[in-house]
């Protein structure tokens, strides 16, 4: 670079392509370069700069190690907030069996769920709040088993296994995005709640259910025979016995 | 309320990558980076209940600025050999594509400028960095590393004067 005849003349240049420069800066500013060579052949190195900064200097991502472990000492953290807020709305008179349902919770839950799974649990439950919306339930209503099995084998080139549960009625069926994969979903009732069922295949080994809840919604997640599911309900109890019927349990 | 729906992770936690990023451009390596940035991170959970500020990107920032510094501190006073990041650099610049001028680079011309800003002073380094990378005002870069605007426009301005002369030089 040359030397700038001023190097308050540099800073202005610099600070226009920042773009922090008002329009009337701006302005007087075009004027000036307009009729200077120097500025002219400053402004083309300060642009090719920036333009070689932006696309070969690397912006590093955080590793993903770091987040997760970042994530489980949030949910440490948060605990006694969980605890505070449970609390809050227990009447008086069920202060004591609120307050141990709560230690239970915070005790028994989360040590349970590894941080990938709180963080899971998150995005199932936002798709199933999200899937209260209308005109979002199901993107293939009542249908058999097989049908849907082979509707899903379209849609994302994976049959999942898809069963009638005792006590639950099969509504249908949809696809949804959890866990940054496209996902199947069965959507099951039951006296007109709702239970959601979430399946992606997972090699991991399996795993017997484990419960938890998050934004509200009530969560269980098991794995067995390739397939990771994640079952959504409105109450504890439905989740359960959904997941145990499906197990073979019930 | 769940680990991912907590106030703090919805605020704080996007800016993982920001705080990342500025850790990993001032230290200059892998390891001391999410040291850093756990710390960070950890302090930054520990103080949360006290940000009241509308900015928490920047505020973040400059945590995990003040948490590089210290590490840096402790780093002239007790040197150990130190891996260099520079043959990070080579993997971790962008690949240039299909382009066919961008292809007569090598990987080794690609990483050049990036090892160039890695040499630059980290008052002067940090200062690009947030600018060009994290796209962040003047206002912010000032909030961030705690100097007056004029102070960030004058940095800026001699990281660019160097980086620019550097690159000529090495284009002759």
């Amino acid at each position: 670079m040359s030397v700038p005849h001023s190097e308050a003349m540099g800073v202005l240049l610099q600070a226009n392509l920042d773009g922090e420069l008002d329009a009337l800066q701006s302005a007087d500013l075009a004027l000036h370069v307009a009729g200077c060579d120097e500025c002219q052949a400053l402004l083309g190195q300060l642009r090719g700069l920036n333009a070689a900064l932006r696309t070969t200097v690397p912006r590093y991502q955080a590793p993903e190690a770091l987040r997760r472990s970042l994530i489980a000492s949030i949910a440490v953290a948060t605990k006694p907030q969980r605890r505070r807020f449970r609390l809050s709305w227990v009447p008086a008179g069920g202060f004591l069996a609120g307050a141990a349902v709560a230690a239970a919770v915070a005790l028994t839950v989360l040590p349970i769920a590894p941080p990938e799974a709180i963080r899971v649990a998150g995005e199932v439950a936002a798709a199933t709040l999200r899937a209260r919306e209308p005109g979002h339930l199901l993107d293939r209503p009542g249908a058999a088993p097989t049908e849907l099995a082979a509707w899903f084998q379209v849609g994302l080139g994976f049959a999942p296994p898809v069963r009638e549960i005792a006590g639950f009625t099969l509504a249908g069926a949809r696809l949804d995005y959890v866990h940054g994969r496209r996902t199947a979903v069965l959507v099951y009732r039951r006296d007109g709640r709702t239970v959601t069922l979430y399946l992606w295949p997972e090699k991991h080994t399996p795993t017997p259910p484990v419960s938890l809840a998050s934004a509200g919604v009530a969560l269980s997640y098991w794995r067995a025979d390739g397939v990771e599911f994640w079952a959504a309900g409105d109450t504890p109890g439905d989740v359960r016995t959904f997941a145990d019927a499906w197990r073979g349990k019930a | 309320m769940t680990a991912t729906s907590s106030p703090f992770a919805v605020q704080v936690l996007p800016h993982l990558d920001a705080a990342y990023n500025l850790a990993r451009w001032l230290v200059r390596d892998v390891t001391a980076a999410e040291d850093v940035v756990q710390t960070a991170m950890l302090r930054a959970l520990k103080h949360f209940s006290t940000f009241r500020g509308e900015n928490p990107r920047a505020w973040l920032l400059a945590i995990v600025r003040n948490a590089a510094y210290t590490w840096m501190e402790g780093r002239r006073r007790d040197p150990e050999p130190l891996a260099d990041d520079a043959d990070e650099l080579h993997r971790a610049v962008p690949d240039p594509g299909p382009d066919p001028e961008a292809g007569l680079h090598s990987a080794d011309e690609r990483a050049h400028l990036a090892r160039l800003l890695a040499a630059l002073p980290p008052d002067l380094r940090e200062c690009l960095v947030l600018r060009e990378l994290e796209e962040l005002s003047y206002q912010e870069i000032a909030e961030i590393t705690a100097v007056p605007i004029g102070t960030v426009m004058s940095r800026l301005w001699r990281a660019r004067r160097i980086l620019v002369k550097q690159v000529e030089r090495s284009d002759m």
